[in-house]
């Protein structure tokens, strides 16, 4: 299959000979399972050309999308509203009761409520380097792991962007590489950036993935009234105890 | 010859925000309404309609694409085409449809947004099936399907060219594999 697979590319870059080329064609013509196969490669080949090409404008136009095409702008009547406010509400009571009186795995349970992250929005920034463009789209999907790839090198040219460390945080967070997660987050909080209490709320996720819930709480109390997500940090303070 | 809408394409080309949001404004709710209508929900409709517009946008990259038709007639077939083979994937090809919308557009140009929409479906299931590849073939399948070259791959990975484009020709083949094996193929008229 390996062969045949190397075959369809240099079929594709026209690499094969006359002979070859028609020995291939051929084969296509009589092999049903063949022409799948090589249909099916073909847009994966076609894709990859495409996006080697064009991959950062269309990496930017999904950025527009998302941004175009969220939620907020769409104007919602009233009284729908307070019904989905009120049904919000409820919902998140029920979860929490549900959270409460889970007797197995509440880390788990917490961790999976309360690390909602935000999405990397890069318009603030200006002319973006293609591969924070594509960091981005890949984080914001959830691919933590590829985005951390792509991160990491940013990092190991631009050390100082300290919101691309935190997102590299988060990534090695959901990955479960705790320490190398706790290490970046504990250096953002004790530095001067504005994204210090950010990181204070992180160091208190690592702690919560792993059920240290001493350590969790003691990070938590270090958020104060005007830090981020503050309440959200009160909440969990409470089921903790 | 071109249709007025054409700007929309030029928007779309160009990525000009202030056209993609009055795409969104003017096109987007007929087209949710018609995906509501057939067993879908928001969010549905919101990555369909994504879908279909980065359809047109690789068009618009492929060729000197003009719009001959309204672009919401254009997108809707692309969108419909697109679920359809979705829930005849899901529930079989018996299952019924109920058009929202109607509009008369010449015939090659109905064609044409069915392959879009066919299209669509296709890079979908192939995303689908790369998430689902073991951690090693994942991560370069990943990353070359987002247009990195194999070279930065291997820098990445922190590995070999020669190792990785080996990798690559083993896990494109199991990819391959597996969106054969799945039951949306047959639907996807590859």
């Amino acid at each position: 299959m390996n062969e045949d697979t190397v075959m369809m590319e240099q079929y594709l870059e026209d690499m094969l000979d006359e002979k070859s080329k028609t020995a291939f064609e051929e084969r296509l013509h009589t092999d049903p399972e063949l022409n799948e196969r090589f249909s099916i490669f073909k847009t994966i080949y076609q894709q990859e050309k495409f996006s080697l090409r064009y991959g950062n404008e269309e990496t930017t136009f999904l950025n527009t999308l998302k941004r175009v095409s969220a939620k907020k702008n769409s104007v919602i009547p009233l009284k729908t509203y307070w019904y989905y406010a009120a049904a919000s509400v409820a919902l998140i009571a029920m979860i929490y009761f549900v959270i409460q009186y889970q007797v197995h795995d509440k880390k788990t349970e917490l961790y999976a409520f309360y690390a909602q992250h935000e999405e990397i929005n890069l318009t603030q920034r200006g002319n973006n380097d293609t591969a924070i463009l594509r960091a981005a789209v890949l984080f914001n999907s959830k691919k933590y792991d590829t985005a951390l790839l792509l991160l990491k090198q940013h990092l190991s040219v631009q050390a100082d962007d300290t919101e691309m460390e935190l997102a590299a945080g988060i990534c090695l967070l959901e990955t479960n590489q705790f320490e190398e997660a706790m290490a970046k987050f504990e250096k953002i909080a004790a530095g001067s950036s504005l994204l210090r209490y950010n990181a204070v709320w992180y160091k208190a996720l690592v702690c919560l993935k792993q059920g240290k819930k001493e350590a969790c709480i003691s990070s938590l109390k270090n958020i104060p009234e005007t830090g981020y997500k503050y309440n959200e940090a009160q909440q969990l303070l409470k089921e903790l105890k | 010859m071109p249709h007025s809408d054409n700007k929309y394409i030029e928007g779309i080309r160009d990525n000009n925000e202030q056209l993609l949001k009055e795409i969104y404004l003017n096109f987007f709710g007929r087209i949710k309404a018609m995906i509501l209508a057939n067993g879908g929900n928001e969010n549905d409709a919101s990555d369909i309609f994504q879908e279909a517009l980065l359809a047109v946008f690789r068009q618009t990259k492929h060729s000197s694409f003009t719009l001959e038709c309204p672009l919401e007639a254009y997108l809707y077939i692309i969108c419909k085409n697109r679920w359809i083979s979705f829930r005849q994937s899901v529930y079989g090809s018996r299952v019924t449809f109920t058009d929202t919308f109607s509009s008369v557009i010449e015939q090659t140009l109905v064609d044409e947004a069915e392959q879009l929409g066919m299209q669509a479906g296709r890079h979908s299931l192939l995303k689908k099936k790369i998430l689902q590849l073991e951690d090693g073939c994942r991560k370069i399948l990943e990353l070359s399907w987002n247009g990195i070259p194999l070279q930065k791959v291997a820098e990445l990975l922190g590995t070999t060219y020669a190792y990785v484009r080996k990798r690559k020709t083993v896990c494109t083949g199991k990819l391959i594999e597996s969106v054969r094996q799945s039951p949306e193929f047959a639907f996807l008229k590859w």
